[in-house]
């Protein structure tokens, strides 16, 4: 097991990560998911051995690994601009870590070969490296870290140059790979879209704190507060003492919660001319925008008298800006916030 | 992860204190204590008699015409090279720094081979009219010099202002044309303000070369117009006046500075403006386009290629019939001449004494790179540190070898060691010039990832950090190797008679009135232009483009 304990740094003045506490079990693929700066690669960097003016300890298995260099970590690192060596062809970037730990040269060929195939790049091996496309030079660099079979896993934003399309494919072959080699990953990324598709466990981290840790279906489902929640692309976000909607809200739902308590109306419970719920609280409000998003139309309610926003999703044709319409919410999108 | 607090990083810092700042400190101490005490009279008499302050008006007035012709004859040709594009045009750009790696006594006896006394024109001429005179008398005038000095810097002002005037882009031209701008009006108010950047930047590069040119002046322009670095060697070999070889040397170096510092200010400038326009050049159309295109061509090649034409022909030329008999006549040695050994033999030295300093300068020069790129803060005064040799007149470095070096515990006056020894220290900021481009181009992810794969220092430097950087050693070496066959401001200075190098014997060679020795000084010019030449192809073969930090 991996264990943080107690992770501090700061560059110069600026703290960067304050008493993280962290595990990461063994074939597990655990998502840093945070905003940039949020001090998730300085991280990844103290894990790497890349960083060593730390407070606290990182211990592998119970051992601190401290006094050992990057060098001498066994770990694997995948980075964001996946610094393959041009100077070397795909095969010779493969061996690299192979090499540094004295394997018979057959072993090695037969070792590029497997992860060749495995990263469906066979054939590619005598290719340079600035013959490569942007997918093309991911798989390699991938390759690269799990060839020497890491105790660990790294992976720093590794989809974060490619496009969107691209990204989605291989997010899905990269946790297909990563499980199937066994290996226990530390995975990071700003795309909480990413973390979901390829994470067992997500760690939200803001301002070198970590707010939340979670499996993805109940980080989307119960985001513990109010940054976490914004962070996952939440909207709707209010207090209860925010208008009289949101205090009939509570009145129904949570009527021991306060007033100045921070909550979630969860978009999976919110609709748009959703008579006839008997369990559902409804308001009449006025379309202020939508916006076409393909499966769904984005649309801003604005209630009158409440002096609040709505946003939630239609999936009728058009919703017309201007009018009126009734939104109802149901008991189980109230999501208290931290 | 790098050679961080290796006892190697104390190389290059001891090589300089010994060779380069000691000998500086024993040139101060001969100018202000030339007794033992404190005795400013040298610098008084320096300040208060005419003739210094003669020679010192001189040095900056030469330098100031050099550089402003300089600049006119670059502007034009700039102007072309940035708008039009034409078949052959990045060769003849490349090929126009040749002048760049010559070496100063091979320019000056190209020149007397075109221009002298005994040059092809006056041949030809008095063929032509059976004239029993030169027509054309340049040697030993300013005009020669000055032409020299254009000869030299026109690339180097060129390169700069092309590539300046390329990134800017012609919008703003455009805008203003729009406008209602005429071609005149263009000029004053957009391509000259714009280009004004590059021209100071060049101005203060060619006013600096042109300061501390030597060679040139004194070859071709002999005592009559000595220069700061002229009369430096003056005072020092011919009259043994040391305290006023010492106070010139520091008027020198204090100019020298003055000037370094102006270029770095007005180079940080050009670097901000540079990269935000795109290339702009297109194919030549109308007859007065071509007609400008070819008027551009044939100028460069008049100014830089018929000098070293015409010594090629000269040194196989005797008596109008074409002969190798110039160069047989290297292995004599001839009767009565200053020199002790055979022309040929010095051909010898250089080689060896150029492999030596190759060496040399590699080591320091790649210790010294990484120390630059390396962490701290000490990394950032490091490299205008190191790069003070560059900005010091070989002259100054050689006389303060002979005054510094002369003495036990370190008396290398006699030994030949000496040479290499001064060459390394003009050549190893070649290597870091050389090596720092391409080591800063190797992304910090790069090597860390190395390192996470589990490679320890020195598998870092070998697999990652050489193999990256190769191409930049390769090219600093040729650099060094350049320098060194061609350094002659030092080497006057402390070449023993039998470890005289190529330029050193050219130059006496030339100080000879006989016809036989005039003969040999071609041949070895152009022994010296070729070996020169061959390492000018191969930087510009091995050099990465975008690359270079010259």
């Amino acid at each position: 097991m991996l264990q943080l304990k107690d992770l501090s740094h700061a560059y110069d003045e600026a703290v960067s990560l304050r008493n993280v506490n962290l595990r990461v079990a063994k074939d597990e693929i655990l998502c840093l998911l945070g905003p940039s700066g949020c001090g998730k690669t300085t991280l990844l960097r103290i894990v790497a051995g890349l960083i060593s003016d730390y407070g606290g300890d990182v211990l592998l298995d119970g051992r601190d690994l401290r006094r050992l260099a990057a060098h001498e970590r066994g770990f694997g690192l995948m980075f964001q601009d996946f610094a393959l060596f041009p100077h070397l062809s795909v095969s010779d970037n493969i061996a690299y870590g192979l090499r540094r730990r004295r394997m018979p040269a057959t072993d090695i060929n037969e070792r590029v070969e497997l992860m060749l195939d495995q990263v469906g790049l066979r054939g590619y091996g005598e290719r340079g490296i600035g013959t490569l496309s942007g997918g093309e030079q991911q798989r390699v660099a991938l390759a690269r870290s799990l060839a020497p079979q890491p105790r660990l896993l790294m992976l720093d934003e590794p989809l974060g140059s490619l496009d969107a399309l691209l990204r989605d494919k291989l997010a899905l072959e990269l946790r297909e790979i990563i499980n199937s080699a066994g290996l226990r990953a530390l995975y990071v990324t700003h795309d909480h879209r990413e973390a979901y598709a390829i994470a067992d466990r997500v760690a939200v981290m803001d301002k070198g704190t970590i707010r939340q840790v979670a499996g993805p279906f109940d980080l989307y489902h119960h985001p513990v507060d109010e940054k976490v929640a914004r962070f996952l692309g939440f909207s709707n976000i209010f207090q209860f003492g925010d208008s009289r909607f949101t205090r009939e809200l509570r009145c129904k739902f949570l009527p021991d919660a306060a007033d100045s308590d921070a909550f979630l109306i969860h978009p999976d419970g919110i609709q748009l001319n959703g008579e006839g719920d008997p369990a559902a609280i409804a308001c009449r409000g006025r379309i202020e925008s939508s916006v076409f998003r393909g499966e769904y139309s984005e649309v801003s309610i604005r209630m009158p008298g409440e002096g609040l926003t709505l946003r939630c999703k239609s999936r009728t044709r058009d919703p017309t800006v201007g009018n009126c319409v009734t939104v109802s919410v149901k008991n189980e999108a109230i999501r208290r916030l931290k | 992860m790098r050679l961080r607090g290796s006892v190697l990083y104390l190389l290059p810092l001891t090589f300089l204190a010994i060779f380069y700042f000691y000998p500086l400190l024993a040139i101060l101490d001969i100018g202000l204590r030339p007794d033992g005490w404190l005795d400013l009279s040298a610098f008084l008499r320096l300040l208060s008699t005419d003739y210094y302050t003669g020679v010192f008006l001189f040095t900056l007035y030469q330098a100031a015409l050099s550089t402003a012709l300089t600049l006119f004859l670059a502007l034009p040709c700039a102007y072309v090279f940035s708008r039009y594009r034409f078949a052959g045009k990045s060769l003849l750009l490349s090929l126009a720094t040749l002048p760049f790696v010559l070496p100063t006594v091979v320019v000056a006896m190209a020149f007397m081979s075109l221009i002298g006394r005994r040059g092809l024109v006056n041949d030809l001429l008095m063929t032509l009219f059976s004239l029993d005179y030169s027509p054309v008398q340049l040697e030993r005038t300013l005009a020669i010099v000055i032409i020299a000095h254009v000869f030299y810097n026109f690339a180097i002002a060129l390169r700069i202002m092309t590539g300046y005037w390329s990134a800017q882009g012609i919008a703003a031209e455009e805008a203003a044309r729009v406008l209602g701008a005429d071609e005149w009006t263009l000029w004053r108010d957009i391509r000259l303000p714009l280009i004004q950047p590059a021209l100071l930047s060049a101005g203060a590069l060619v006013f600096m070369f042109t300061f501390t040119s030597f060679g040139v002046v004194l070859i071709l322009g002999g005592i009559r117009f000595a220069t700061l670095e002229v009369q430096i060697y003056y005072q020092a070999i011919s009259l043994f006046n040391l305290p006023m070889a010492a106070a010139l040397s520091l008027l020198q170096i204090v100019a020298m500075f003055a000037l370094m510092t102006a270029y770095t200010h007005l180079q940080r400038g050009l670097q901000s403006a540079i990269g935000r326009g795109k290339t702009v050049a297109r194919p030549v159309k109308s007859p007065r386009e071509r007609s400008l295109v070819w008027g551009v061509v044939i100028f460069i090649f008049a100014l830089l290629f018929t000098p070293l034409l015409a010594l090629l022909a000269r040194s196989a030329l005797n008596n109008g019939a074409w002969d190798l008999s110039n160069y047989a006549a290297l292995a004599e040695s001839s009767r009565g001449s200053l020199l002790f050994i055979a022309p040929i033999e010095s051909v010898v030295n250089s080689l060896r004494f150029a492999l030596m300093s190759t060496g040399m300068a590699l080591i320091i020069g790649i210790i010294a790179s990484f120390m630059i790129v390396g962490p701290g803060k000490l990394a950032r005064f490091l490299d205008p540190l190191l790069m003070l040799p560059l900005a010091t007149s070989a002259v100054t470095l050689g006389f303060g070898f002979i005054v510094a070096l002369d003495e036990p515990p370190l008396n290398l006056r006699s030994s030949w060691l000496i040479i290499p020894i001064s060459h390394t220290l003009v050549a190893f900021p070649f290597v870091v010039r050389s090596v720092l481009p391409s080591l800063r181009a190797i992304p910090p992810s790069v090597r860390e990832a190395a390192g996470v794969l589990g490679a320890g220092p020195f598998d870092l430097l070998r697999t990652i950090d050489l193999p990256l950087v190769n191409r930049g050693i390769a090219v600093g070496a040729t650099f060094a190797f350049t320098v060194s066959m061609g350094e002659f401001g030092a080497s006057l200075f402390i070449a023993q008679r039998e470890s005289v190098t190529i330029p050193v014997v050219i130059y006496r060679l030339m100080g000879d009135p006989g016809l036989a020795s005039y003969r040999q000084a071609l041949a070895m010019s152009v022994i010296l232009l070729l070996v020169c030449a061959l390492g000018f192809v191969m930087i510009e073969r091995l050099r990465v483009a975008g690359l270079d930090e010259f």
